[in-house]
C-alpha cells in the first residue's frame, strides 16, 4: 500500500509541477496596469511606473524557489506593498470556515436525498424534491445569494445581511457571530447541492450493488436496514472522494457568495486580483486553489485505500 | 438509440431556432418592403451577423407596404421617454434602463449565448478529444505527459481559470469591443472544458482499445492512427457527446457569471450575463432580473436533460 | 452653484451640547489601498487619510480658506511668498511634538516620492521652503500661483520623526497611520473595515462621535441594503437610486442628501489619431449636438444629475456659455458641409480613406453611467450615418489606454479641482503628464490657463473663464455631457452641520461637529 501512495503522491508532485508552470506562463502574459483611483475622476496625475520584468523562462526558476520558501511576493495593487502571504494568511480561515459549512449543509441534505432516490426511485415526492435539486442547479449561484439576501435580510429583517460578523467587538455572543453565517452558507451550500446530490447517489448505488449488500439481502435483511447499516457505512469511502471533488465548486462559488455578503475570505480576494490585475495576488490564489484540489484528491484516495478493505486486501494480494 | 436520443435535443433544438431566426421574431426594421422601387428586405441583414448592429431608422418609401417582424422592437433600440416599464402592453417583458424592449433583448441575447456555448464546445472538443485520444492509445510517456496537464488543468476552479483567462485578455491589444469580448469567453470556457472532454474520452479510447473491437482492426493490418480514427474516436463518441451537453449547460451559466462579475461580453450586445448584471443594480425592478433567469435556468436545464437522457441511452 | 437638492432639513445643532459619544459606520465599495498619505491615490485612501492627519490650511463649508495646523497664513504683497504660522501645543497621535521640521519633511518627501509628480501637482513653481523657526514656514513661488493654497490643503502632514523611505515600496504608516488628525488609527481588518478612534486631545476639540469605522462593502447592491437595515449610518446610494426611490423618504431609517459633484463627464476626440477623423472643428460640433445631454442628464438619471453646460460650470462660470442643442439635423448639415457624406449607400458616411467608424471606448465596471453615455451616442450616431464600435474596458485597461491616446473617443471624467484652473485638463503642456488627452492644441487656450493660475484675483478669474467657454463653444476640443450628483444616505440620528457643496466632511470643522443626542445613541 505504501509504495502505491507514494506513486500517487510522485503523480500528484508532477501535477503540481505543470501547475505552476502554467500559472506561470499566463501571469508573465497579464498586462501591467499602474494603479491610482478607481475609476475616471478619482485619479491625481501620480502614477509611478511598472517596473520592466524579464522573460517567463528566466524568471520561472527563481519564483519557484520563492514558492518553495513560501515567499509569495508583494501585492501590487489590491493591497501595494502587503506581502501576499500575510494577505492569504488573513483570508483563509474565512473561506475554510464557508466552505466547510456549506459543504456540511449540501452533504446534510444530499445524502438523505440520494438515499431516498436509491431506496424508493419515482415515488413523487422524491420526483418533486429532484425537480427542485434541478432548478437550484439551473439557477446561477449569485442569483439565489441575492434573492436569499433580499428575502430574509432586507424584507424580513430576520437575519443579518452582511459581514463575517458583529461590528462591536464587545458583543462576540457564539449567536449573533452565527447568524452572520447562515445566509452565505445556505446559498453556497444549496448551489452546489445538485452536484452533491448526484456524486452521493453515484456512491451509494455503488454501494448497494456490492457484493455484501446481496449477500445481507440473502441472509433475510430488509432493503431500508441494508442501507441504513452497510451502505451508509461504506459510503463514508467515497464521501472522502466527494469532498474533494465538492472542492473547485464551491472554491468557485465562494468567489461570487464572498462578495456579495462581503466576507473577507480568499474568493473576494482574488476577485478584487482579477479586476486589480495584481499578478503576485492572482497566481498565488489560482495556484493555491489547484494546490488543494490535487491535495484534497490525494488525501482521499489514501484515506479511501487505508479504510476500505476490499482495497487493502487487494494491495496485500499484489505486494 | 437513435429514437431515445431525438427527444432530448427538443427544447435545445427549439432555443437554437429561436436564436438564428431572433432577426424574424424583433426588430425594429421591416422584413420585406414592396414599393414603387421594387422589393427591398431591409430586416434581413442581419439574419446572419451574430450580434444586432445599430443601424439608422429604415424610411418607408411612400406607398409602400411591409411585412414586420412578430415584435416591431429592435434589441439596441433605445427610447428615454419609456424607461423602465413593467410588463405591461407596450412592452410584453418590460424595458431597460435605457428604454430598450427586454423581451427583444431576450430572443436577440440566445444568439451570443448559444455561439458562446457552441464555441466552447466546439474548442473543448477539438482540443479535448485528439488529446484524449492520443493519451489513451498512446505510449506511457504521451499518456503520463497528457495526463498531467489534464489533471493540471481540472485542478483549477472553473471560476478561477475563467477569471484569470479574461484578466489575460480584457483589454490586451486593440478590436471591436463585444464581438472580440465573446470569442475570448467562449474560448475561455472551451479552454476550462478541453480538460474533462480529454480525460472521457482517454478513458472510453482505453477502454475500446482493450476490447475486440481493436484487436479485430489490428489484425486484419490496420496501423494505429488508422484504428484510432476510424475505429476507436467514433466508437467512443457517446459519452463525449454527453461531456458535451453539460459542457454547454456550464458554458451558459459561466457567460453569466462572467457577465455578473463584469468580465464578460461587453454592451450593447444583448447577452443573458449581461442584461442580468445590469438588473442587479436595480432590485426594484424585477422582471430585468427573472426574465433573462429564466432564460439562463431555461437553457442549462435543456442541456442537462439532454446530456442525461443521452446517458442513460447508452 | 445651486446647493442641495436636499430633503429633509438637517435639525442641526440640536445635539450640539450633548458631550461626544457613538459611532459612525460609513459603509464604502472599495477599500483603501493604503493609509500612508503620502502614497495615497484612491479615494476612499483619501477619505480616511483625512481624518488620521491635518493639512496646515483647509476648507471652511463655503469654500473659504481658513487655517488647520497653522493658526494664520497670509501672502507677500508680491503673492510670491506664503507665510504659514503654525499651531502651538500640537502633539502626533504618539506623543511627540509636532513642529516646521516636520512639513519641510513632508514637502522633500513629496519630491522624493514618484518623481515628484504629487509635489509638482501641490505646490506647481515652489521655489524654496523655509522654516526660520519652529512655528512658522515660508514657502516661496517662482511667480504668482493661485492653487496655493490647494496645494497645502491636499498635503497632508507627516511625522518627521517615523521616516518613510521613498525608494522602498512600505513603509510602516502604511498601515498604521499616525497623524495630528481628530481621529487616531485603532485598527484594520483587512477587507472587512478600518477602525479610529477619537482623538481627546486634538486642538480644534474632540470630535462627536466617538469612534469612525470605515466599512468596506463590496457590492453595491448590499450597501444599499445595509443602509436600509442600519448595517451602516452613511453611504453613497449611487446616482440611479432616487429614481427608484422619489421622495417622499419618510419610511426610510435615514436622511437622504443628493448633491452636485465636482465631476465633469464628457466624451474625448482625439485629435492626434492618425486618421484626422475630428481635426474638424465642424465634425465635433456635429458629434456634441448627435448626444442627446439633456435626456442623459433628465431621464436616465431621473434630476440627479445636471446637464453641463460647459466645463467651467462646476466652478460657477456659466455665464457667457452658449451650449450646443440636441440637433441631429444640424449634425446631419455639418457632416454634408465637412463633405463626410455616404458615398456608397450602405447607410455609413464616408471619408476619403473609408466609412466614417470609429471606436468609443468606456470604463465597464460598477459605475454604469460610461456605458449609458456609450450606447446612448453609438445609437443616436447611427441614426445620423456614423458607425460607432463601443468597446469598455476596466479601469485598470482603460487608463494606460487613454494616457498613451491610444484611442480615437472615449467616454470619461474629470474630478475638478474646488478652485477654477483649466491648465492639467486643457494647456498643451498637459498633452503628456496632464489630463489633455485628446491632444487639443490652442495658443488662446494656453495663454488663458496660465493667466488663470498666475492670478489671485477672483473676478479677474471669472472673466477669463467666460472667454475660456466662448472658445470652448466654438471648438469643441470635447463634449461636455453632465456633471453627476451623489445620492448619500445618513442615518437619522446624526446631528449635522447644513450640508453645503463642500460636501460630507472633507473641510473644516466637518466631521468634528457631527454629533448624536445621548437619548438616540446606538453604541455605548
Amino acid at each position: 500500500m505504501a509504495r502505491r501512495i507514494l506513486h500517487r503522491a510522485c503523480l500528484s508532485a508532477a501535477t503540481l509541477l505543470v501547475v505552476t508552470a502554467l500559472v506561470h506562463a499566463a501571469a508573465s502574459l497579464l498586462p501591467r496596469a499602474p494603479l491610482g483611483g478607481d475609476g475616471p475622476g478619482d485619479e491625481r496625475p501620480i502614477t509611478p511606473a511598472s517596473p520592466a520584468s524579464p522573460p517567463p523562462v528566466l524568471s520561472y526558476p527563481s519564483w519557484l524557489a520563492g514558492l518553495t520558501r513560501l515567499d509569495l511576493g508583494r501585492s501590487t495593487a489590491v493591497e501595494p506593498g502587503r506581502p501576499v502571504s500575510a494577505m492569504i494568511a488573513a483570508a483563509l480561515p474565512f473561506s475554510l470556515l464557508l466552505g466547510g459549512a456549506a459543504f456540511g449543509l449540501s452533504m446534510a441534505l444530499a445524502l438523505p436525498l440520494a438515499a431516498a432516490a436509491s431506496w424508493r426511485p419515482g415515488s413523487p415526492g422524491l420526483r418533486a424534491a429532484d425537480a427542485l435539486v434541478y432548478i437550484l442547479h439551473a439557477l446561477p449561484v449569485f442569483w439565489l445569494a441575492l434573492l436569499l439576501q433580499n428575502v430574509a435580510a432586507v424584507r424580513l429583517r430576520i437575519l443579518p445581511l452582511m459581514g463575517a460578523g458583529p461590528l462591536d467587538p464587545a458583543d462576540q455572543a457564539g449567536f449573533s457571530r452565527a447568524a452572520h453565517w447562515v445566509l452565505p452558507v445556505a446559498a453556497l451550500g444549496l448551489g452546489s447541492l445538485a452536484f452533491a446530490v448526484r456524486l452521493a447517489g453515484g456512491a451509494l448505488k455503488d454501494a448497494s450493488r456490492a457484493r455484501f449488500a446481496q449477500a445481507c439481502r440473502a441472509r433475510g435483511a430488509g432493503d431500508a436496514r441494508i442501507l441504513m447499516t452497510h451502505g451508509m457505512a461504506s459510503a463514508a469511502v467515497p464521501l472522502v472522494s466527494l469532498a474533494s471533488m465538492l472542492l473547485p465548486a464551491l472554491v468557485s462559488g465562494s468567489v461570487v457568495v464572498e462578495s456579495i455578503f462581503a466576507l473577507p475570505g480568499m474568493g473576494r480576494l482574488f476577485l478584487l486580483a482579477a479586476l486589480r490585475r495584481d499578478e503576485p495576488l492572482l497566481t498565488s490564489i489560482a495556484l493555491l486553489s489547484a494546490a488543494a484540489t490535487l491535495a484534497a484528491g490525494l488525501a482521499a484516495e489514501i484515506l479511501s485505500s487505508a479504510l476500505d478493505p476490499r482495497a487493502r486486501r487487494q494491495d496485500e494480494a499484489s505486494s | 438509440m437513435r429514437r431515445a436520443t431525438s427527444g432530448p435535443w427538443r427544447l435545445p433544438a427549439a432555443i437554437a431556432a429561436a436564436a438564428l431566426l431572433a432577426p424574424l421574431l424583433a426588430g425594429d426594421r421591416p422584413l420585406l418592403v414592396a414599393g414603387p422601387a421594387g422589393i427591398e428586405a431591409p430586416g434581413l441583414g442581419s439574419l446572419l451577423a451574430l450580434l444586432p448592429e445599430s443601424e439608422a431608422p429604415y424610411r418607408m418609401p411612400a406607398g409602400a407596404w411591409a411585412i414586420h417582424p412578430l415584435l416591431a422592437r429592435g434589441p439596441l433600440e433605445v427610447d428615454l421617454r419609456r424607461r423602465l416599464e413593467p410588463p405591461g402592453r407596450g412592452a410584453w417583458l418590460g424595458t431597460d434602463e435605457l428604454g430598450r424592449d427586454v423581451l427583444a433583448r431576450l430572443v436577440h441575447g440566445a444568439r451570443p449565448s448559444l455561439a458562446v456555448a457552441l464555441l466552447a464546445t466546439v474548442v473543448s472538443l477539438a482540443l479535448g478529444v485528439p488529446l484524449g485520444a492520443a493519451a489513451g492509445y498512446g505510449g506511457r510517456l504521451a499518456d503520463g505527459l497528457l495526463s498531467r496537464l489534464v489533471e493540471a488543468s481540472l485542478a483549477f476552479p472553473a471560476l478561477v481559470l475563467l477569471m484569470f483567462i479574461s484578466a489575460l485578455s480584457i483589454g490586451a491589444g486593440g478590436g471591436a469591443g463585444a464581438g472580440r469580448s465573446l470569442a475570448v469567453v467562449g474560448l475561455a470556457v472551451g479552454f476550462v472544458r478541453w480538460a474533462s472532454i480529454a480525460r472521457y474520452t482517454r478513458g472510453e479510447v482505453r477502454r475500446l482499445a482493450a476490447g475486440s473491437l481493436a484487436d479485430a482492426a489490428k489484425a486484419m493490418g490496420a496501423g494505429p492512427l488508422r484504428i484510432l480514427g476510424l475505429h476507436l474516436v467514433p466508437a467512443g463518441i457517446g459519452p463525449v457527446a454527453v461531456a458535451a451537453a453539460f459542457g454547454a449547460a456550464s458554458a451558459v451559466t459561466a457567460e453569466a457569471a462572467l457577465s455578473f462579475l463584469g468580465l464578460g461580453v461587453q454592451p450593447p450586445a444583448p447577452t443573458w450575463g449581461q442584461m442580468i448584471a445590469s438588473a442587479s443594480a436595480r432590485p426594484d425592478c424585477w422582471w430585468m432580473l427573472v426574465f433573462p433567469g429564466l432564460a439562463v435556468a431555461t437553457t442549462v436545464a435543456a442541456f442537462h436533460l439532454a446530456g442525461e437522457r443521452l446517458r442513460g441511452a447508452r | 452653484m445651486a446647493a442641495l437638492a436636499a430633503c429633509s432639513p438637517s435639525s442641526g445643532g440640536a445635539g450640539a451640547s450633548d458631550p461626544p459619544g457613538d459611532w459612525l459606520v460609513y459603509g464604502d465599495t472599495v477599500e483603501p489601498s493604503t493609509l500612508n498619505c503620502a502614497r495615497a491615490t484612491d479615494r476612499a485612501a483619501w477619505q480616511v487619510c483625512r481624518l488620521v492627519c491635518d493639512s496646515l490650511v483647509d476648507f471652511d463649508a463655503s469654500l473659504s480658506f481658513v487655517p488647520r495646523l497653522a493658526e494664520s497664513f497670509s501672502f507677500s504683497g508680491d503673492g510670491l511668498t506664503l507665510t504659514l504660522r503654525l499651531r502651538e501645543g500640537v502633539t502626533w497621535h504618539d506623543g511627540r511634538p509636532f513642529t516646521a521640521r516636520d512639513v519641510l519633511y513632508t514637502v522633500e518627501l513629496l519630491r522624493a516620492l514618484d518623481g515628484g509628480r504629487r509635489h509638482q501637482h501641490n505646490f506647481g513653481p515652489l521655489a524654496s521652503v523655509a522654516a526660520p523657526d519652529d512655528r512658522t514656514v515660508v514657502a516661496s513661488y517662482r511667480e504668482p500661483f493661485s492653487g496655493a493654497l490647494t496645494g497645502w490643503r491636499e498635503t497632508l502632514i507627516l511625522p518627521a520623526h517615523i521616516p518613510v523611505d521613498p525608494a522602498a515600496s512600505v513603509s510602516p504608516l502604511d498601515r498604521a497611520p499616525v497623524g495630528t488628525g481628530p481621529f487616531r488609527f485603532l485598527r484594520w481588518d483587512p477587507q472587512q473595515q478600518v477602525v479610529l478612534e477619537a482623538n481627546e486631545s486634538y486642538f480644534g476639540g474632540p470630535p462627536g462621535v466617538r469612534r469612525y469605522v470605515h466599512r468596506i462593502v463590496p457590492s453595491l447592491d448590499t450597501l444599499r441594503a445595509a443602509a436600509q437595515a442600519g448595517e451602516v449610518d452613511v453611504a453613497p446610494l449611487g446616482t440611479d437610486w432616487l429614481r427608484a426611490n422619489p421622495p417622499p423618504h419618510d419610511g426610510l431609517p435615514f436622511r437622504v442628501v443628493a448633491a452636485p459633484t465636482r465631476y465633469v463627464q464628457l466624451v474625448y476626440w482625439n485629435l492626434d489619431e492618425p486618421r484626422r477623423l475630428f481635426a474638424d472643428p465642424r465634425v465635433r460640433r456635429s458629434m456634441t449636438m448627435l448626444l442627446d445631454r439633456e435626456g442623459y442628464a433628465s431621464r436616465v438619471h431621473a434630476g440627479s444629475y445636471r446637464t453641463a453646460l460647459a466645463l467651467t460650470d462646476p466652478w460657477g462660470g456659466r455665464a457667457g456659455a452658449r451650449p450646443l442643442p440636441f440637433d441631429p439635423s444640424e449634425a446631419s448639415r455639418l457632416l454634408d458641409e465637412a463633405d463626410l457624406v455616404d458615398r456608397d449607400g450602405d447607410g455609413v458616411r464616408d471619408t476619403p480613406s473609408g466609412p466614417f467608424a470609429f471606436t468609443l471606448l468606456y470604463t465597464s465596471g460598477a459605475n454604469p453611467d460610461f456605458r449609458e453615455i456609450a450606447s446612448l451616442f453609438e445609437r443616436q450616431a447611427a441614426a445620423a450615418g456614423v458607425k460607432v464600435a463601443l468597446q469598455g474596458l476596466d479601469w485598470p485597461m482603460m487608463k494606460p489606454r487613454v494616457q498613451a491616446r491610444d484611442f480615437e473617443a472615449a467616454v470619461y471624467q474629470w474630478g475638478l479641482e474646488p478652485l477654477p484652473d483649466p491648465y492639467p485638463y486643457l494647456h498643451s503642456s498637459q498633452i503628456g503628464p496632464g489630463f489633455n488627452f485628446g491632444a487639443y492644441r490652442s495658443g488662446e487656450v494656453d495663454r488663458i490657463c496660465e493667466e488663470t493660475r498666475r492670478t489671485h484675483d477672483r473676478l479677474r478669474v471669472k472673466a477669463l473663464l467666460a472667454e475660456l467657454q466662448g472658445i470652448l463653444d466654438r471648438d469643441q476640443p470635447h463634449t461636455i455631457v453632465a456633471v453627476p450628483g451623489t445620492v448619500t444616505a445618513v442615518a437619522r440620528r446624526f446631528r449635522t452641520p447644513d450640508l453645503t457643496e463642500a460636501g460630507l466632511w472633507n473641510w473644516y470643522p466637518g466631521l468634528l461637529a457631527w454629533r448624536v443626542p445621548a437619548s438616540e445613541r446606538k453604541h455605548r
